[in-house]
């Protein structure tokens, strides 16, 4: 019980950190902060539960001491985080698929025309943001008006071919 | 009893382990099932095999009830959590527009303008295939030359996120 606790505890405190920062200011690198946020948190709890024994002995039978215990609890927030920070990225970017059926339910009991739908679906609102996207995060570069991939890139595109070809399955988009 | 404990500890990392090759034994035996079932089928083979693990090493280690039902509750957060973590890992491999555009850059070692990139990968290509995802999956009806919502489920999931959205980074869409 004292692990769970604490695991869902250190979490909501590094969330609730998380909603004050960005409404101070939006950061720049968002999903860096995100980490540095929720891994922080986590650390400044593990480096006192490593001190507390010595430091308060009377506290030792609330925290989770033992080396297993604090193995168990940043497995808890490091997949918990890792979960709210794929998620987050959803959040980041609008997902045409959620868009479109938005957009078809918006029409009501008549439907959405085909070709008015075709339309609103344009380049500058669905490829070109994630374009820049890219050369922001350095996984590609912009030179003489050419794109190219950058290291960063090529390491994280070559892992989804590997792992396309793994499945049998296509590009994707 | 710490070795037990250790074990217990990694029980879903285990199963998450045993969620990935589930998966891709699926994807590939039988690729008509589409990649929804194979997640599902792996995410549940590997729950089944924390759920296995916990009990087995809990019951040994004579922990009460009150101590399983927290373990088991423990594991399978830390396990659905690394389960849904590969859901998206797959799912950016099948729909994520960055990753297309990065493999499309890939294949492309001189570097592509612009109107190049667009030509390989542009919003007409995005919208056809996810139109087939979503009509394919019932979620998205043509009738008449007109788009209707079939079942609810994206949609659910799509207002889920704008309220998300709205909580978070205080607006409902990235255009606003």
């Amino acid at each position: 019980m004292t692990v769970l606790l604490w695991s869902i505890g250190l979490f909501a405190a590094a969330f609730a950190l998380h909603l004050i920062i960005w409404r101070v200011r939006l950061p720049k690198r968002q999903t860096r902060t995100l980490l540095c946020v929720f891994f922080g948190t986590l650390a400044v709890a593990e480096t006192a539960f490593v001190l507390a024994p010595t430091i308060w002995p009377a506290a030792t039978a609330y925290l989770p001491v033992s080396w297993p215990a604090r193995i168990h609890v940043a497995l808890f927030v490091l997949a918990v985080t890792l979960a709210y920070v794929v998620t987050y990225s959803a959040l980041e970017a609008d997902s045409p698929s959620l868009v479109m059926v938005i957009a078809i339910a918006g029409a009501g009991p008549d439907g959405l025309p085909v070709d008015e739908f075709q339309r609103a679906m344009t380049d500058d609102l669905l490829v070109t943001p994630r374009v820049a996207d890219l050369v922001r995060d350095k996984l590609a570069t912009l030179s003489d008006g050419r794109y190219r991939i950058a290291a960063k890139g090529r390491r994280l595109a070559r892992l989804f071919v590997f792992y396309r070809r793994l499945m049998n399955a296509g590009k994707g988009g | 009893m710490v070795f037990l404990y250790f074990l217990y500890v990694l029980s879903a990392p285990a199963g998450l382990v045993v969620n990935v090759a589930g998966q891709l034994l699926i994807c590939r035996a039988r690729p008509r099932m589409g990649l929804l079932k194979s997640v599902i089928g792996g995410f549940a083979a590997g729950l089944a095999a924390t759920v296995v693990i916990d009990v087995l090493i809990l019951v040994r280690a004579s922990a009460g009830a009150a101590e399983i039902a927290t373990g088991l509750v423990l594991n399978s957060l830390i396990y659905s959590s690394l389960g849904y973590c590969y859901f998206h890992f797959l799912n950016l491999g099948e729909t994520a527009r960055r990753i297309r555009i990065l493999r499309e850059l890939l294949e492309a070692p001189a570097g592509l303008t612009m109107p190049e990139l667009l030509d390989r990968y542009n919003a007409q290509v995005m919208v056809k295939l996810r139109l087939a995802r979503l009509v394919d999956t019932g979620q998205v009806v043509e009738r008449d030359e007109r788009y209707f919502i079939g079942n609810p489920p994206v949609l659910r999931m799509a207002r889920a996120v704008v309220w998300l959205k709205g909580i978070v980074l205080g607006k409902r869409s990235e255009f606003k």
